[in-house]
């Protein structure tokens, strides 16, 4: 088993972490991306990861670990930087053509997406995935934000509940 | 709990939250059981209407401001007479009055369907110095003046529409109440409540 690598990456080829998603599948990435995530972070700085280590992921499956790495990726140069001071506005305007495109897919990858942006606590992730989830619904009604994000069909009871609410609460739906 | 967005957790159901306007949280409140604990309580839509103003330009237009909606909106229906003066807001009506030649005009419009109706015109002499709409179907219409009050009250019957009003008089001369002329009568719980000049109360119950 190979040694973790002591320095910071500074002279040479940058230090890699593995990743492990629920399926077994493994990710080799550069730690400062996956540091984007706190709870990755930690373990990096312990040295964990590197190596034929590998960080376990087991609530992430390897089709949204792929989808985060590439965010973390992406974002990593940024986040070294502490976010702005030699961003330059072309930057800025790449990241947010990228993250507009990022978040362009399906409700269900959506709700993976957040899902491990919360475990792996990558603050940008999850608040990017919030204001689309948020942009998908704003203005609609509990009906149409129900079939938006997929819900099942509302039992009667619900059915119920629902128009009760919007009686009280929405008497200038337009 | 099944996986998915009706059960996402609390936090990242604040997160979505914080960044909808405040006219989405009644939907997202109602989406289902676990959305709905995440909104904090607010007030229910028929109390919010704030009055803002009725513009007089040879007609009125009533707008009031819903902080709910953060919305400003118009009634519908024109009242075709200046110098109306607003007397009155209770739930989603407002009460207003104007003259109209002889004759005395109580309007009350629903802000939620912008409906303006009209109450039996009162000849001018009874002069109102205000109008009460209870709520509960109830307008009442008062006039203070040289130490008598008069109370006329209209109901509102089932299809909405008023009945004539019915004058009643409240204080006779000799107890020489008057009142201030610095507070407005108030309603409430079907009493109504007057504070005279010299700082006694009058209370009417005008089932007695």
């Amino acid at each position: 088993m190979a040694a973790p690598e002591s320095g910071d990456g500074n002279n040479g080829a940058a230090r890699m972490v593995t990743l492990i998603s629920s399926d077994n599948t493994r990710f080799e990435v550069e730690a400062a991306a996956a540091s984007l995530s706190q709870t990755l972070q930690l373990t990096i700085l312990d040295g964990g990861g590197g190596g034929g280590d590998g960080i376990p992921l087991p609530n992430v499956d390897s089709a949204t670990l792929s989808k985060v790495l590439e965010y973390c990726i992406k974002h990593a140069p940024a986040a070294a930087n502490g976010g702005a001071p030699n961003a330059t506005a072309v930057d800025r305007a790449e990241l947010e053509r990228f993250d507009n495109e990022f978040v362009n897919i399906d409700q269900s990858v959506l709700y993976s997406l957040i899902m491990a942006a919360h475990n792996l606590e990558i603050e940008g992730l999850q608040s990017l995935v919030a204001k689309k989830v948020a942009d998908m619904i704003k203005g609609k009604s509990p009906m149409e934000i129900r079939r938006t994000l997929g819900f099942p069909d509302p039992t009667p009871e619900e059915q119920a509940e629902m128009n009760a609410h919007m009686l009280e609460y929405g008497w200038a739906y337009e | 709990m099944e996986p998915g967005w009706s059960s996402l957790p609390a936090d990242l159901l604040r997160d979505i939250l914080a960044r909808l306007p405040w006219s989405s949280h009644p939907s997202f409140a109602a989406t289902c059981k676990h959305w709905n604990t995440i909104v904090s309580p607010f007030y229910p839509a028929w109390l919010t209407p704030v009055l803002l103003n009725a513009v007089d330009i040879g007609s009125t237009n009533i707008r009031y401001y819903s902080p709910y909606y953060h919305k400003i909106f118009e009634v519908a229906e024109t009242l075709d007479s200046p110098d109306a003066k607003i007397c009155c807001a209770n739930g989603d009506h407002l009460t207003l009055y104007y003259r109209d030649g002889h004759y005395i005009i109580v309007v009350h419009a629903n802000l939620a369907t912008g409906f303006i109706r009209k109450l039996e015109p009162l000849p001018i002499r009874h002069t109102l110095d205000f109008v009460i709409d209870d709520g509960e179907r109830s307008m009442f219409g008062i006039r203070a003046f040289a130490g008598t009050v008069e109370v006329a009250r209209s109901i509102q019957r089932n299809d909405d529409s008023f009945n004539k009003w019915e004058s009643s008089e409240f204080i006779s001369e000799g107890l020489n109440f008057r009142t201030s002329s610095m507070t407005n009568p108030v309603l409430h719980h079907g009493l109504l409540y007057m504070l005279g000049e010299d700082g006694r109360l009058a209370v009417y119950h005008y089932m007695l």
